[in-house]
């Protein structure tokens, strides 16, 4: 009886405890937290107006935004600082903001007083970025934000893409394009099937207006390795097809032609001015050395990554314009498109043709057909092309060999320069697995209960580079062993490397090796007249297993194989006693394949894994996860010596 | 500089300078030669070396006896590898509102000879409004490999004089590194050098201003080690100025008129309407309990969930009354926040000021300002720390790098109705092993059915640092990611791991230092079991996870600094399948440890049980010294791969007989 008073008085204290908390917050907080329980922040009024109108034959644009936001819980108060990006493409004004906090039955205002400016130099070296950071007051759960500004975008070019999506629920987003009616728009839509975007159009004294409309899009997951949320989130791109001015239409981005006669226009007059002389002797000392032109390209490829340093100016075009070659070469140091200048130049100088090649890396989802506009690309290279052949040269960072493009642009559409109204679309390849390898030979004794070899590994491609850019950054012998005992390590972490030398280091174009050998104490494991042995003492394919929760695609950087092979010396009287079977896997995207042979005194145990993809969706996901679960169990298998009896 | 916010502009016990002449300061007289003269002297193999580095400081009365700070700063580095090129190629110059740059210049001198001054108009300016910082910064032009680099500046600051901290080492080697301090002949400054850095000397030849230098030096590269307190381990030097002979001042950087300030600052008499709103925002917010600890813990996580450390300059930021009313402060703000809630809910405590020790370690008998970086509170009925600024320490548990330190302790006393501060330098002891402990218990069995998967029930818990950034957070943490961190931590043990049913104990962040922090989790795996012919082959050790292993491939020179003290406690139950037995059970016995003086200070000790079919094994470790001395290594390292043996342990399970 005593027990049922106290549960009852505890179960009170507990409804009591409720009312109050909802009291503390309004209803509009209780109707959303109950619709979204693990959202944190609810978007509840996304609104853009954007007026695109014709002033003396010339486009001005200015777009106003406006968002309100409510905080669902306590984490609210992490997010009270706020900072909004321009340039000087992109200009802000009539900032405001303000949070709201629930008191006393109703919504306070607590407006921002202070605005505060920052160059951002994060990004690029000397660039025209700019943030307005400001806080937020008390922001708590339950609490509200309201921001407002106007943004007059300076290039008709620019007007940039609207998402419907975000990684917090949206409630109501609407954006509104108000055009004169001379203006011809067009919308391309991306990733809009799942959510229910509506648009509604209307015509009102010589204005058209579009209006884009979205309500209750729910959360998208953030996860790592996803080529970009363009891929994922909902938008559209709005471009401007044409204008008539005078009477007359002008074409700005109708199709790829009308985006490639601008950027021409932005590269045509670049290195007009005489050769420097020493970049012509330079020039020169490389056709002297080398016969072929391809040689020739290679050499001065080579020199461009080696010697022209990466730093970034991007201020207003010169985001867009390379910098003269004699200018980029007296500096040494440039961005991608001060090498395609440079390199381009000294292409000219050997009366060779390069191309100016604009491209978008990898985390950009776009074709140029579908975007004829700057956000479908981000990089620039130059192309060579000789014998039906394209190379790629992007001299931006170093240990790319000729003939391989970087990995980031792997697969994607180069948009390649032939002078004044000329140029064509090619897709640049994907480099195969076979090109970036990883192959490692052992030789293997068993002493007492330590098993020691003798290897020589030999590393191609892609995976080259990253150890090469990884061997840049060891300060001293004792960090390069630390570096090589666990980059090569086999089996666990008693793996040592005794000595090790080095062959190709640095090399563009052959294979790097490294002879090494080493020792992993305890490894073997002895048992009365037994001896027991894993050969699997590399298992990757567990760098392949995906998050099974995993909601997007997941991207690669490069296509993979890696083969190992060990002879293993069948210690002094003992005889096999099990040997392991030999497997092969294959399901089109991924190969395994580990194998056993007894010869007279050794065994020779084999494993090779590749894979074949950069990107996976996530039927392929699940497809590579089930594979290593067959795979996997072949690891644990273990080959069984019994001492001879005499 | 933290203690820049709240200590420079709180300095108004500015002495009087009585005006003494000087000469033309140094700077206005030196040139770095038109013609750059250096020798190289090193093999093709290294990367990286200082040619020369010269820092000049010099203290000035200027017109109407304002005292400036000119600092010069000359560097020469020969820069022979691709990435030193890169880490070098662009300069940052700082300056604010209290200082100016008044000159600027660089050059690249090339192997040929060949130099190349960098024209003006190349030196770029950024400003961040938030900081009240702008930078003048720049790229050398025409950099190959093998050039040097050369460049100096010169900025005039408001005088920074009550301790100031020159790192003269590097990890690469450096020669013609020098220091030089000018000072009016009436300001007589104090040096420390440390790490083996030779003493600054008096120049006393110079006549019409002081003058104290370090001549040119040669300085070896100081290689980087695993858990070292790397930065507090670089030679450098501390200057400060002592006396004031114009105006018969002595100890003028001591902490007695620091802590003055402080106090000054931090604990005044509150206006009524700052005590209303202070009242106000307890009423509102906080509750009282019976235990005052928990009131602490509860005013720290209400503090720390809900007021915006903006970590910003700004009037605002810092003022008691606005961050009452808009919970959003800068470090200074949140610091009087904190002291004014304290204090009115009249709970005893000390102002505790220190340095993080991986940077620099607090000297005891060296007073000076740079030492004072770091706040917390100190609570001296429990003998326990808060960090008010950390966002992810918790009460009992403050930031570990401030402890195992001493600190400058500012204790409030009154006498009648006067109330002071007093300050005290004490060691700030680490917090005991016993504290942070992560422990383990498993049930292992294997399937009927396939004897190569085993099933696994694991209880976790955690207690102190190793709790304290989980437990305090948990609220943030929604559904499916408590599911993914509890799948992180079955798959760190080891990645095929299959979880199945978990369950999440005492995550409620008032619970932290109170109750561990549990979760318990069933999962299963075939990675623990080999098959070997007709025996198994059960990887028993790889249960706790990986364990590191350290080699003994160099000589270690730094000291071992561990963040904190820590114990590990792991039970594991294992049911032996029927109709087998454990071949080769002694593997499971492990002992090593290291004492001084009767104490254990490391140890890594396991064994085992068997009744009928149940084994159980044990494996408990403990560190109770983060600081080890490099003599020790060898004794610590065996310790810690102690674990990693365990950690490789495989029972061979054999049909009985």
């Amino acid at each position: 009886m005593k027990q049922n008073i106290f549960s009852l008085v505890f179960l009170g204290t507990i409804f009591l405890g409720i009312i109050s908390t909802y009291g503390q917050h309004s209803s509009q907080y209780s109707e959303i937290k109950e619709e979204y329980p693990d959202a944190r922040i609810v978007r509840l009024k996304e609104e853009v107006e954007i007026r695109i109108s014709l002033v003396e034959d010339s486009i001005v644009i200015s777009k106003d935004y406006f968002e309100e936001k409510i905080y669902l819980d306590e984490t609210a108060n992490y997010g009270s600082k706020e900072s909004i990006h321009y340039s000087s493409f992109f200009e802000i004004e009539n900032l405001e903001a303000s949070s709201f906090s629930y008191e006393n039955g109703k919504y306070k205002e607590l407006k921002v007083e202070e605005f505060k400016e920052k160059d951002e130099l994060n990004k690029f070296f000397y660039d025209d970025n700019r943030t307005i950071n400001f806080i937020y007051p008390n922001l708590k759960k339950g609490s509200k934000t309201r921001l407002s500004y106007t943004e007059n975008i300076k290039n008709p070019r620019f007007l940039g893409s609207f998402y419907f999506g975000d990684f917090s629920p949206i409630l109501f987003n609407q954006v509104t394009l108000i055009v004169d009616e001379e203006i011809e728009i067009e919308f391309i839509k991306f990733n809009t099937s799942e959510i229910n975007l509506q648009l509604e159009k209307k015509h009102k004294r010589g204005k058209n207006i579009y209006i884009w409309k979205a309500e209750k899009v729910d959360q998208y997951e953030y996860e790592s390795k996803v080529p970009s949320y363009a891929v994922v989130l909902p938008h559209i791109i709005p471009k401007i097809v044409s204008y008539t001015s005078n009477g007359e239409k002008v074409e700005l981005s109708k199709d790829v032609s009308n985006l490639y006669d601008w950027y021409y226009s932005l590269i045509k007059d670049v290195n007009t001015d005489t050769s420097d002389p020493e970049l012509v002797k330079l020039v020169e000392q490389f056709i002297s050395m080398y016969d072929t032109d391809l040689e020739r390209v290679k050499a001065m490829y080579y020199w461009a990554q080696q010697n022209i340093k990466y730093i970034a100016f991007e201020y207003a075009l010169g985001g867009f314009v390379p910098r003269e070659a004699n200018d980029v070469f007296k500096k040494k140091y440039g961005d991608c498109k001060d090498n395609s200048s440079i390199l381009k130049e000294m292409l000219e100088i050997a009366g060779l043709k390069g191309q100016i090649t604009w491209l978008g890396t990898r985390s950009i989802p776009y074709t140029y057909e579908e975007v004829p506009l700057p956000i479908v690309d981000n990089h620039m290279i130059l192309s060579y092309t000789e014998n039906g052949n394209t190379y790629f040269l992007d001299a931006t960072g170093r240990y790319t060999p000729l003939g391989f493009p970087t990995s980031f642009i792997q697969g994607k559409e180069a948009l390649i320069a032939d002078g004044l109204g000329t140029y064509s679309l090619v897709k640049v390849p994907e480099v195969p697995a076979e090109k970036n390898k990883y192959t490692d030979i052992s030789n293997l004794t068993i002493i007492n209960n330590d098993l020691v070899g003798i290897a020589n590994a030999e590393v191609t491609g892609y995976k080259k580079r990253n150890f090469f850019l990884d061997l840049e950054d060891v300060e001293s012998p004792s960090q390069l062993k630390e570096y090589y005992n666990s980059e090569l390590r086999k089996g666990n972490n008693k793996f040592l490397i005794d000595s090790i030398s080095e062959k190709n280091k640095y090399e563009y174009d052959m294979n790097f090796e490294m002879d090494f050998s080493y020792t992993i104490q305890d490894y073997v494991k002895k048992l009365g007249d037994e001896v027991y042995v894993n050969l699997n003492l590399n298992k990757p394919i567990y760098y392949f297993k995906i998050d099974e929760n995993r909601e997007n695609d997941i991207d690669f950087d490069f296509k993979d194989s890696y083969s190992f092979k060990s002879v293993l010396q069948i210690p002094q009287g003992y005889a096999v006693d099990y040997l392991p079977e030999s497997v092969l896997i294959s399901n089109g995207l991924m190969d395994f394949e580990v194998s056993y042979i007894q010869e007279k005194d050794s065994i020779t145990y084999e494993h090779k894994l590749s894979s074949h993809f950069l990107k996976l969706n996530i039927a392929q996901q699940q497809e590579v996860n089930d594979f290593i679960k067959k795979a996997e169990k072949v690891y644990n298998e273990v080959i069984v010596f019994k001492e001879i009896q005499k | 500089m933290k203690i820049k916010y709240s200590i420079t502009c709180i300095a108004l016990l500015l002495m009087t300078f009585l005006g003494f002449a000087q000469d033309t300061p140094f700077y206005e007289t030196y040139s770095w030669g038109e013609n750059p003269q250096y020798k190289i002297n090193y093999s093709e193999e290294e990367k990286l070396a200082t040619l020369k580095h010269k820092v000049v400081t010099e203290f000035v009365f200027e017109a109407q006896d304002q005292l400036v700070e000119y600092y010069l700063e000359h560097k020469m580095l020969w820069l022979n590898s691709d990435e030193s090129i890169e880490s070098y190629n662009k300069v940052y110059i700082p300056y604010g509102a209290s200082s100016e740059i008044i000159l600027n210049k660089a050059r690249v001198i090339n192997q040929d000879g060949t130099v190349l001054e960098l024209d003006e108009s190349k030196i770029l300016e950024a400003m961040n409004e938030e900081t009240g910082r702008k930078y003048k910064y720049f790229a050398f032009e025409g950099i190959e490999k093998g050039s040097v680099i050369d460049y100096y500046y010169v900025t005039k600051e408001d005088p920074d004089y009550k301790g100031s901290r020159i790192t003269l080492q590097k990890s690469h080697p450096q020669e013609k590194v020098s220091f030089d301090l000018f000072a009016p002949t009436n300001l007589i400054f104090d040096f420390k050098s440390y790490n083996g850095l030779p003493a600054v000397m008096e120049d006393t030849l110079m006549k019409d201003k002081l003058h104290w230098y370090l001549p040119e030096l040669k300085i070896k590269g100081l290689e980087k080690e695993e858990t070292a307190a790397y930065n507090a381990s670089k030679k450098f030097l501390i200057y400060k100025l002592d006396k004031n002979l114009a105006s018969n001042r002595v100890d003028i950087s001591s902490y007695s008129s620091t802590v003055k300030t402080l106090y000054g600052f931090y604990y005044p008499e509150y206006e009524k309407k700052t005590q209303k709103l202070i009242d106000g925002y307890l009423t509102k917010h906080l509750k009282k309990h019976e235990d005052e600890q928990q009131t602490i813990r509860n005013l720290e996580n209400y503090l720390k969930t809900n007021v915006f450390n903006s970590n910003t300059s700004g009037k605002e930021l810092s003022d008691l009354n606005s961050v009452l009313a808009n919970n959003v402060a800068n470090e200074t703000g949140l610091l009087k926040l904190y002291i004014a809630l304290l204090r009115t809910l009249n709970i005893k405590h000390e102002l505790v000021i220190t340095s993080n020790r991986q940077d620099l370690k607090f000297d005891a008998n060296f007073e000076a300002r740079n030492f004072l970086t770091e706040f917390m509170f100190y609570f001296p009925k429990y003998k326990t720390y808060l960090s008010p600024h950390e966002l992810d320490s918790r009460y009992g548990f403050p930031p570990a790098y401030f402890t195992d330190n001493y600190g400058l302790f500012i204790k409030e006393v009154a006498i009648g109705e006067f109330k002071s501060g007093i300050g005290k330098v004490k060691y700030i002891d680490a917090i005991d092993a016993e504290a942070s402990s992560d422990k383990m218990i498993l049930n292992v069995s294997f399937d009927t059915d396939d004897l190569t998967k085993c099933n696994v029930s694991m209880e976790k818990s955690m207690t102190g640092y190793y709790a304290m950034y989980i437990q305090p957070f948990m609220f943030a943490i929604k559904k499916e990611d408590r599911k993914e961190l509890v799948e992180g931590i079955v798959q760190g043990i080891n990645e095929s791991a299959v979880m199945d049913e978990f369950q999440l104990l005492n995550d409620d962040a008032d619970l932290f230092g109170v109750k561990p922090f549990q979760i318990n989790v069933d999962f299963n795996s075939s990675a623990f079991i080999e098959k070997a012919g007709r025996k198994y082959l059960f990887k028993v050790g790889e249960l706790i996870g990986p364990q590191m292993q350290i080699y003994n491939e160099k000589e270690r020179i730094l000291p071992v600094e561990s963040e904190f003290n820590r114990s590990y406690y792991r039970t594991i139950y294992v049911d032996i399948p029927e109709g087998f037995n454990v071949a080769n059970l002694d593997d499971i016995n492990i002992k090593n440890a290291y004492s001084e003086n009767g104490l254990e200070y490391f140890s890594f000790h396991s064994y085992y049980e068997i009744k009928g079919n149940k084994l159980k094994i044990t494996a408990d470790e403990f560190y109770r010294k983060n600081i080890v001395r490099p003599e020790l290594y060898e004794q610590y390292r065996k310790v810690i791969n102690s674990a990693a043996d365990f950690n490789k342990i495989t029972l061979v399970l054999q049909p009985k007989p």
